[in-house]
């Protein structure tokens, strides 16, 4: 019998590396600190995104994910990943 | 001229050059999209046969993203797109790409992008300045690049990778005459 496909949903954060610079955090940060806001001490920028996947097994969808991911959506050389299942 | 979605390079090809400009909308990552091209396998083959590639601004992006260069090119430490003679300092004169210039010579070639920023960590760093693979400096590092690298070159010296566009430097009337040895070196070598 033919297992019926799903639809996962899985978001992925990029993050830069924490040794690149993160100009548009540091940005951020300073506008905070011109707006009176304390305690704050680091600011740092990313991106995510929002993949669906047509599958039949949550981990066979996991690892195409994880492959997407250091396949394109992230370059190891500057950012790291994160996978979550939504 | 060969576009994106072709597949092979003619048989008799001495040089690639991947031109500046944007790519993709250069969304995600300036070249990220484009080094997932159709084009790029027959460029890598390329590469790996020995044959000679020049990067020039979005080139040398799409370069480090197909791993035929390495380290990354992001966003200017300032945040700016920037559009300005730059003064390049010459760093490997022993090459195909640089034969006639001299070390340490001082060059001026217009800069024009917003993610010029060149980073790599210290491990390759080492390895490129050890491997003399460090083609060009900037002077007055207008974008934050580490080692204030303008241009690299592959461990075979075969490929160069650079932000600046010494295409923009081949006429005194227009950006001056500073490029022109850089294409008439390779065109030295290959003829």
């Amino acid at each position: 019998m033919k297992e019926e496909l799903k639809i996962y949903t899985f978001k992925v954060e990029v993050m830069l590396r924490t040794e690149v610079l993160d100009p548009q955090g540091e940005t951020i940060n300073q506008t905070f600190k011109n707006n009176g806001v304390k305690n704050v001490l680091n600011v740092r920028q990313g991106k995510i995104f929002e993949l669906k996947i047509n599958c039949n097994n949550l981990e066979v969808a996991r690892k195409e994910v994880e492959s997407m991911c250091r396949d394109i959506l992230a370059n190891p050389v500057i950012e790291e990943y994160k996978v979550f299942e939504a | 001229m060969l576009w994106h979605k072709e597949v092979n390079i003619p048989e008799n090809t001495d040089l690639v050059i991947l031109p500046g400009g944007f790519s993709y909308g250069d969304y995600l990552r300036c070249g990220a999209i484009a080094a997932k091209s159709p084009i790029m396998s027959a460029i890598n083959d390329f590469y790996l046969k020995g044959g000679f590639i020049l990067g020039i601004c979005n080139g040398f992006q799409i370069l480090t993203e197909t791993n035929i260069l390495p380290g990354a090119l992001i966003t200017n430490q300032n945040q700016k797109f920037i559009c300005k003679k730059e003064e390049i300092i010459v760093q490997n004169s022993n090459t195909d790409f640089t034969s006639l210039y001299k070390n340490n010579q001082t060059l001026s070639y217009p800069i024009a992008h917003h993610d010029g920023r060149y980073f790599i960590d210290q491990k390759g760093l080492s390895k490129l300045i050890e491997e003399d693979r460090i083609a060009f400096k900037y002077k007055n590092n207008p974008n934050g690049s580490i080692d204030n690298i303008a241009g690299i070159f592959s461990e075979n010296k075969r490929v160069l990778g650079l932000m600046p566009h010494p295409e923009r430097a081949i006429d005194k009337d227009i950006g001056g005459t500073s490029g022109k040895n850089l294409f008439k070196s390779i065109l030295q070598s290959i003829s």
